[in-house]
């Protein structure tokens, strides 16, 4: 390689550079203009003692050192993962599921497709109501069902055990976002892969392994990282579903007391945003731990199948 | 790239055009002197949480304020949930006069947000003896008045179905606490499985309610010296007193018949249909449906036997009006909040909510006592004189003081751990903060 | 997609009558299953029109009675006549329009540097970006507020559509394109480039044509997170004249006593316009969140 050659390449790869910055150059600008500030805010918070009303005080990494002394962090951290691990993949999986059978050239797609959607357009408020019957442990269809075919009928609603596992049932209601996201990463598996594996003599599993997982790759780990960062804020749900219930915020002995929840309680009912924006670090250090996480296995599980 | 550019532009040019959009804050009352036009009216901004039908009341009011005098236009804002009142009030943007929960005043006075009123209060000579002394207390944050309450909620009632006590026998509302265990044992039918059918009395229906029942025996939260008392006898015994139903009629059983009941004001409300006997009675419940020819008997709520000078006891929620400390116009603020504290704004508010008034002597006045329409508030608007009334104490650390004795309370009830052990723990979890509250 | 040179739609091979009969079948069975599950997930919106029909009272009879009894159109009338509520609509659609409009131009731009240009630093800001997004907005919203006072902002739709613009929620549909674009293939961009385009041609007429669906999907799910938007209204907006529909149906709600049938009628209208956007949007839709360029 010559000296000319070098600086050639040192040019274009300038040029890349600048040409790279440009595109990205709005969100660069929205970083610096209006999400720097609010961040670094934050962890200037996290350090001190703020009230919300005056000017905070500095403490240094105490509010961090309280973070491990406090036994309702790691039970909110606990129930939040619970929904983590037990909502997202079941609920990925059968999204997966519902996208396979839609993907079949059914006919009336239009139809199905809108009706799979169409819970996650629901007002939550009037979703509520109907969970809340669904989920009656002595009237509700969910327990009904349960008794005809000899099922334990929980108190989904009260039953400290049951609570988490019953918002993970209803969060099957809201699939409908990654069905519709799967769906159209099914139709664009290149149909010419299924016939020559069907010449191979490829069974229906092993195309769907073979071929199917690794096409619609992409896609899941775009379902898996933006899940995990998703359901550790979970905050909405748990409140709305304690309150519907007429629960104290966190629910039955706090089995929905999630960390999304018990930070927003911190911060602006305890009016504690120091220690509040601590625990919103020391999520964000969860959080960014699983991601890099993801992302460095997935080297060996996402295909692209364009480039790089 | 232009898209860039573009995007700084348009936030630029947005800049400009929200600024002649918004409406014109008619702050600058400082009319340049000598002006022969009529003195123009200083705007305020009045927040307050209510929606639909309360807010129109509201609105309807600051309406007749504005055109009783020249100097003040009272604008009002509804909506405003606690959440949005802080978030503005901390980021600068604090209105004149705010609606909120009577728990912020705690909170919020101790963080700096609040304007102290004492001032405002000598130089005007308005005479705090005028309020409910319950409902302004509340308004006390170390002992000095940081909001007025506009109107109260009031717990100090039992409710009982009519029909339940005559088929089980009962021929008038139990007046001890003794007396109601009886009653609601009285009240409660198994079926043959030992599924609850219908039950007499649940302590912690609609909630845990973690300021009433000490109230009724008696108990206090602190010292006013600094020192949490939540574990004192009293406190302690009101909690053993709840946990007692949970004994006799059993967890399990219990959570069972909570989970199949009705949802409250529908004709499925365990009350109204027969499947509850009694319940703690609030004035803003069952106004349909309560008194001589309604499906809900009313009585004073039981004291314990031992204690008949506890007779009449019952727990105040005020709803609060506070000014913020960086209030723009907190002379015209508190001239207003004035105005809504005046006899006949009580009455009309009052009336028109179905609420408790808050100044002592409205509670007397015909407009109230003699109308018909508010027939069902009357033993409210009675009992509201009395000396027993009580509440929880404001304080910085309140809601997590409320919080933890929520928790604890719970799994006393559950059977988990003692009544005392449930308020020990609260009291060494939350002294701490009011150590530290005190340090301030 | 449709200009893949690849397609492979042509190279359907004929097929034995014993595969196809077993193909119905396992059509049967798909429809089957299909229509029995999506019974379930039609369930929410059919209660919501049912009790939209409903009195109070039969609202919460147990166990359920899904008809109503007589049908209470007047939940609608005195619903429509409770708040202004065309306006609110008005002004919903506004903010969602605008917030659409920056974003369909901002996300496919970067997502565009995130994926086609290969330049030193790419993957730290692009890991950057997403890290933005796990830091959870109880913390963040009040700086942010005080951020928009001080430019004097609040009391206007800026805060709301500035914030869908250069917020951290731009970056899910930046990642969301970006694995699109990533699905592009290589020899598309890379034969224009030989040819001397720019990458601004090479985006604007390749990749861009290529994603119309992709980007249909993300202005739909743009369009659907304002509409349903209740804070940021909330707390910036100070005039009623200026709210939306989500700070309006909050209006049937109050502290002792619940207007359920108007709340019902209410969200049955807050709700129908976007499952009809929703319909017709759906068929461009789906082609359109796909990551993976051949057919």
């Amino acid at each position: 390689m010559n000296a000319g050659n070098q600086i050639g390449i040192r040019r274009r790869e300038r040029k890349r550079l600048l040409v790279g910055l440009l595109f990205i150059s709005p969100w660069l600008a929205g970083l610096l203009l209006f999400q720097l500030y609010p961040i670094l805010s934050s962890f200037y918070y996290s350090l001190t003692e703020y009230s919300l009303f005056t000017p905070p005080e500095w403490v240094g990494a105490a509010n961090y050192k309280e973070l491990f002394d406090d036994p309702k962090v790691w039970l909110s951290l606990y129930n939040t993962l619970f929904m983590t691990i037990f909502g997202l993949f079941p609920h990925l999986a059968f999204a997966l599921a519902i996208a396979l059978l839609l993907n079949r050239n059914v006919k009336g797609q239009s139809i199905y497709r809108t009706i799979y959607f169409l819970p996650t357009l629901v007002p939550i408020v009037a979703a509520t109501l109907l969970w809340m019957w669904l989920l009656n442990a002595q009237y509700g269809l969910i327990n009904e069902l349960a008794g005809r075919i000899g099922l334990p009928q929980p108190n989904w609603l009260l039953d400290p055990k049951w609570t988490k596992p019953a918002l993970v049932l209803m969060g099957f209601w809201g699939t409908g976002t990654a069905t519709i996201m799967y769906l159209a990463a099914l139709q664009e598996v290149p149909r010419m892969y299924y016939e020559a594996a069907e010449i191979d003599g490829a069974n229906a599993w092993q195309k769907f392994r073979q071929i199917t997982l690794p096409a619609i790759s992409p896609m899941t780990l775009f379902q898996v990282i933006m899940g995990i960062i998703g359901t550790l804020q979970l905050f909405t749900q748990g409140y709305v579903f304690a309150e519907g219930n007429g629960q104290a915020i966190g629910g039955p002995e706090n089995s929905l007391l999630f960390y999304g929840v018990y930070l927003y309680q911190t911060a602006f009912s305890f009016l504690r945003m120091g220690y509040a924006s601590a625990m919103a670090w020391l999520l964000f250090a969860v959080v960014f731990a699983l991601t890099i996480l993801v992302f460095k296995t997935s080297a060996k599980w996402v295909y692209y199948g364009g480039d790089r | 790239m232009l898209v860039v550019l573009a995007g700084l532009l348009a936030a630029g040019a947005l800049g400009g055009c929200s600024k002649s959009g918004e409406p014109a804050q008619a702050g600058g009352s400082g009319q340049p002197g000598g002006s022969q036009k009529p003195k123009e009216k200083v705007e305020i901004q009045f927040w307050n949480p209510l929606t639909g039908e309360a807010a129109a009341i509201l609105d309807g009011i600051a309406q007749s304020f504005n055109t009783s005098q020249d100097a003040i236009s009272v604008k009002t804002l509804s909506s405003q949930d606690p959440q949005k009142q802080l978030t503005a009030i901390s980021g600068g943007n604090a209105p004149d006069l705010v609606m909120t929960y009577w728990n912020n005043i705690g909170p919020w006075s101790e963080a700096g947000a609040v304007l102290n009123l004492e001032e405002k209060i000598k130089t005007s000579g308005f005479q705090t003896e005028t309020i409910i002394p319950a409902a302004l207390d509340r308004m006390k944050v170390d002992g000095k008045l940081h909001g007025f309450p506009i109107s109260m909620s009031m717990s100090n009632k039992l409710f009982y179905n009519k029909k339940m006590f005559q088929e089980a026998g009962i021929a008038k509302p139990p007046e001890t606490l003794e007396e109601l265990l009886d009653a609601a044992k009285k009240l409660t039918k198994k079926d043959d499985k030992g599924n609850i059918t219908q039950i007499g009395f649940i302590p912690d229906y609609p909630w845990i309610d973690n300021v009433f029942w000490p109230i009724i025996f008696g108990g206090s939260w602190e010292d006013g010296k600094g020192k949490l008392t939540a574990n004192q006898k009293a406190n302690v015994d009101s909690i053993a007193y709840q946990a007692s139903f949970y004994k006799e009629f059993g967890n399990e059983a219990i959570a069972k018949f909570k989970s199949g009941m009705g949802k409250a004001n529908t004709p499925q409300d365990p009350i109204l249909s027969g499947k509850l006997g009694m319940m703690i009675g609030w004035e803003n419940k069952y106004n349909d449906q309560r008194g001589e020819n309604g499906e809900l008997g009313v009585a004073p709520f039981p004291y314990p036997q031992d204690r008949p000078e506890l007779k009449n006891s019952g727990m105040v929620s005020p709803v609060a009006m506070f000014i913020p400390a960086k209030a723009k116009h907190a002379d015209e603020a508190w001239t207003f909040m004035q105005y809504l504290l005046s006899e006949d704004v009580q009455i009309r508010y009052a009336t028109e909510v179905k609420t408790i008034p808050v100044l002592l002597k409205a509670l007397d006045n015909p407009k109230l006592t003699k109308n018909e329409s508010l027939k069902s508030m009357w033993e409210f608007y009675e009992s509201a004189k009395s000396k027993n009334l009580n509440g929880f104490p404001n304080s910085i650390y309140i809601n997590e003081y409320l919080q933890a004795l929520s928790e604890e309370t719970e799994k006393a009830l559950k059977g988990q751990q003692t009544a005392q052990q449930a308020m020990d723990a609260v009291v060494a979890k939350i002294q701490p903060k009011a150590d530290k509250a005190a340090k301030k | 997609m449709n200009a893949s040179p690849q397609s492979a739609d042509a190279a359907a091979a004929p097929r034995s009558a014993a595969r196809r009969r077993s193909g119905a079948a396992r059509k049967a069975m798909s429809h089957l299953v299909l229509t029995l599950v999506g019974l379930l997930f039609l369930m929410p919106f059919v209660w919501l029109v049912l009790t939209s029909l409903k009195t109070d009272d039969e609202i919460f009879v147990v166990p359920v009675q899904w008809l109503p009894g007589a049908i209470q159109w007047e939940n609608y009338t005195k619903a429509i006549h409770a708040i202004p509520y065309f306006r609110y609509m008005g002004n919903t659609i506004w903010i969602a329009a605008l917030c659409v409009l920056g974003v369909v131009v901002i996300a496919p731009l970067v997502a565009y540097g995130f994926s086609k240009i290969d330049f030193k630093g790419r993957n730290g800001l692009f890991y950057i970006m997403l890290s933005t997004l796990m830091l959870p907005f109880q913390v963040t919203m009040i700086p942010i507020y005080v951020m928009f006072n001080k430019i004097d902002l609040t009391n206007s739709y800026w805060p709301i559509v500035l914030s869908s613009w250069f917020g951290t929620g731009l970056a899910y549909y930046i990642f969301l394109l970006r694995q699109f674009f990533l699905g592009i293939p290589h020899e598309l961009t890379e034969s224009a480039k030989i040819d001397g385009a720019s990458e601004l041609r090479i985006y604007a007429q390749i990749v861009l044509p290529l994603s119309k669906p992709a980007l249909l999907t993300v202005g739909l799910f743009t369009f659907l997170g304002a509409w349903g938007d209740f804070q940021g209204p909330l707390i910036y907006l100070n005039d009623p004249d200026k709210w939306t529909l989500s700070i309006g149906l909050k209006q049937y709600i109050q502290e002792n006593k619940v207007a359920w049938g108007q709340l019902m009628a209410a969200s049955t209208i807050f709700t129908l316009p976007i499952v009809i956007l929703y319909f017709f949007v759906q068929k461009k839709f789906i082609e359109g969140i796909t990551i993976t360029g051949l057919k």
